[in-house]
């Protein structure tokens, strides 16, 4: 296992989404929201659509947050919801693409070969509209402001928990 | 007669669905439909061209970079730009690297999975795994302690119900054939492949800026500056590292990547005789070996464009790009003049008229419309794009790499030129534009050097920035063989803004329906006579169609909580 890299900071937020998709922005958006209040120890990564080539950000940290657009049955579209590492960690999908492998392939990927950070959690956001066009829905807009709340909300938590055992996740 | 139906179902959006009639254990007739429309197009309506690339870019969640540079191709070929010879050193780079990264990722990640049985590699002994992958290759993790190792790991995760990536697989499928050390060969390949991408794709940001959406395209060169004593620029210690980095890339191909399709292959030489399809191949060629604008000076490219139609390699003909048209007869929208016309991309048209049925349905109306692709043609005739394309054109047009690295192949497998027809062929010319080109992005860095030891540190032409040096009106178009295909981006520039824009995409070529002459597309005529084993587990299928590498489901992409299934297998 290395060690954070140097000028490698212990926890990466990564913003992920489509911007081209109206509310499929929502992570990315997050992510320069977040960005701009500026917190100490914390990269902030928009991670777009990719799926593998997450792998070298996720190398070395101790806590990796997503912020996404989130799908959900009977859920409220502008719904905030924190999603754990057992809700990222659903079973890979039978693909007709490479470039369907999305962030928890990624997660899963970064597992078998031992890279897998110990915190992992989604934050986001049950989107209003994913039509194409460049940028959010109004509904969305309105709440952003919650949402990078509640981004925030973790990494506090983060940063006041114990260090985390890294060797645990990676079994 | 019944029809085997492979359809992602996605969170949100269907992606690429196949209905095929299975007769007798074999497949007499394939429909191939995208369930899903985004008209970026629409977007770009109104915007400065010079930041078209910007949105272009993010079509693709993985293959960033093709669009990018096919917009700035397109722009400066309509506003009459030519960038400076170190840029397009810097886009060969990136796109060549690209390729490298990209084949590597579908053959370990994706296709692999299409022959390796996973479960079986647990019954695999490590020594006899060792045994066989010292006598293919002397790629350094070959010790029994390293594959016990793996087998260890690999036991571990699924002992834990962690299949992970291997969850759906058809395991035990009576289509897969290797023996377990060669598939636990290849998990523990599929293994190194992570950490060989994660590290190679490091060039992108060297070259790129902000990793990991590259910043650094620019219409009229690039953003990236050299200077060989600054550390802001590209200096002596970044090509230092460039070169370490493409060397690793190199050496994983030569040493991994071909080793293992050569171990792999002959246990399936049988696809060598399935998934031919069309027999028509079409190249644009890329690289561009000096400054011109390649969609200008088709003569001067390490890739030959051209086009060969019904398996004939002894002739390559030349490509006119005013031949490409686009037919809707089968696809859901309207053109104006009557759905049996076919139209050029300078006057395309992108009116979607929705006439399938309302989901969840069991099957398309395939005698009308039935996909969201046009059916893009050449000279009315069906074409196939890619690798084996873009191999088969070069080999054609007598490239000395490709036909050494083409020959070097199938004289190992000890087999003849007419086997490249197939779904086998078109995963072996893969592998064999990753070696040659592995080694090209090597030669281009040697020449990028020694342009910039000769003093030229240029990498933008600004001459033409500023828009009230522009044209009222211009039209240009910007041509990139993409990993998986042929991409064209189309511009129409009015009064400095963009007034249409059109973009054909590989797989658009190879995944789209049948054309107004009812002639199938790529994928539909590849999958004819496909033997199927067991139609609740079309595994023959998904391997015709992965050879293909498609690419349609690239950008839509939300967490779902519910966790549905991606592909649903019907046999209605």
């Amino acid at each position: 296992m290395s060690e954070a890299e140097p000028g490698r900071a212990p926890v990466l937020v990564l913003g992920i989404g489509n911007e081209l998709f109206e509310d499929e922005g929502i992570g990315p958006v997050a992510a320069r929201m977040l960005e701009a209040r500026g917190l100490s120890g914390v990269d902030i990564v928009d991670g777009g659509t990719l799926g593998l080539a997450l792998l070298p950000q996720l190398e070395g940290r101790n806590g990796v947050l997503f912020l996404d657009a989130i799908a959900a049955r009977e859920v409220e579209p502008g719904e905030i919801l924190e999603l754990d590492a057992d809700d990222l960690d659903q079973p890979f999908q039978l693909c007709y693409s490479a470039h369907q492998l999305g962030l928890t392939e990624a997660l899963q990927a970064a597992r078998l070969v031992g890279q897998a950070p110990p915190l992992v959690a989604a934050v986001g956001m049950v989107p209003f509209s994913m039509e194409t066009g460049y940028g959010l829905s109004p509904g969305a807009t309105e709440r952003m402001e919650a949402l990078v709340d509640a981004a925030e909300d973790v990494l506090l938590r983060w940063a006041n928990a114990p260090p985390p055992n890294r060797q645990a996740s990676n079994a | 007669m019944p029809r085997v139906v492979v359809d992602p179902l996605t969170r949100i959006e269907g992606h690429l669905r196949i209905e095929a009639e299975v007769d007798g254990g074999v497949i007499t007739d394939a429909w191939s439909s995208a369930t899903m429309w985004r008209g970026i197009e629409t977007i770009l309506k109104g915007r400065d061209p010079r930041d078209a690339w910007y949105f272009t870019q993010r079509i693709c969640g993985v293959c960033t970079t093709v669009h990018a540079l096919a917009s700035v191709r397109a722009v400066e070929n309509a506003l009459e730009i030519e960038p400076p010879l170190n840029a397009q050193l810097i886009r060969n780079l990136i796109g060549l690297s690209q390729y490298v990264q990209d084949h590597v990722v579908h053959f370990y990640h994706l296709h692999a999975l299409d022959w390796v049985d996973i479960v079986s590699a647990l019954d695999a002994d490590p020594a006899a795994t060792a045994e066989l992958a010292s006598s293919i290759s002397d790629y350094p993790r070959s010790s029994p302690g390293h594959f016990a190792a793996v087998a260890t790991r690999l036991t571990d995760f699924v002992s834990k119900g962690q299949l992970g990536p291997f969850t759906n697989g058809y395991w035990g499928h009576p289509a897969y054939s290797l023996p377990p050390e060669a598939n636990l060969m290849a998990v523990s390949h599929y293994l190194d492949a992570l950490e060989f991408q994660r590290d190679y794709i490091k060039i992108h940001a060297i070259l790129g800026g902000k990793n990991p959406h590259l910043q650094s395209y620019l219409v009229g060169g690039t953003s990236a500056t050299i200077d060989l004593n600054s550390q802001n620029a590209i200096n002596t210690n970044t090509l230092v590292e460039l070169r370490g980095l493409l060397k690793k890339g190199l050496e994983f191909v030569q040493q991994a990547y071909i080793p293992d399709l050569l171990a792999v292959a002959p246990f399936y030489l049988e696809w060598a005789g399935i998934g031919g399809g069309l027999g028509n191949f079409m190249s644009f060629g890329d690289f561009p070996l000096g400054a011109a604008n390649p969609s200008k000076d088709p003569d001067n490219l390490f890739l030959e464009r051209g086009v060969i139609l019904g398996k004939d390699l002894s002739t390559v003909h030349p490509l006119d790009p005013f031949k490409i048209e686009e037919y809707v007869a089968h696809s859901w929208y309207d053109y104006e003049g009557g759905d049996g016309t076919s139209k050029a991309p300078f006057d395309g048209e992108t009116s979607p008229n929705y006439t399938g049925p309302d989901p969840p349905y069991e099957n398309l109306n395939t005698d009308e419309k039935y996909s969201w692709l046009k059916s893009p043609r050449y000279d009315d005739t069906p074409v196939e794009v890619g690798p084996l394309a873009r191999m088969l054109v070069a080999f054609g047009s007598g490239n000395q790499k490709v036909v050494d690295a083409v020959s070097f192949v199938l004289e190992t497998l000890g087999v003849g030129p007419e086997v490249l027809f197939s779904t086998l062929g078109r995963t072996a010319a893969r592998g064999v534009e990753a070696l040659v080109l592995a080694q090209q992005a090597l030669d281009v860095l040697d020449q990028f050097q020694t342009n910039i030891a000769g003093g030229d540190t240029r990498t933008h032409n600004g001459e033409r920035w500023e828009p009230n040096s522009w044209p009222e009106e211009a039209q240009g178009f910007g041509m990139h063989e993409a990993p998986r295909g042929s991409l064209s981006h189309w511009v129409t520039i009015k009064d400095e803004a963009i007034d249409q824009y059109q973009i054909v995409v590989p797989s658009t070529w190879n995944a789209g329906p049948r054309d107004g002459n009812g002639n199938r597309g790529a994928y539909e005529s590849a999958l004819l006579d496909t033997p199927i084993a067991n139609p609740e587990q079309p595994l023959e299928i998904l391997r015709t169609v992965h050879s293909f590498d498609p690419c349609m489901a690239c950008a839509a992409h939300v967490v779902d909580k519910d966790g549905n299934p991606v592909v649903e297998v019907k046999v209605l």
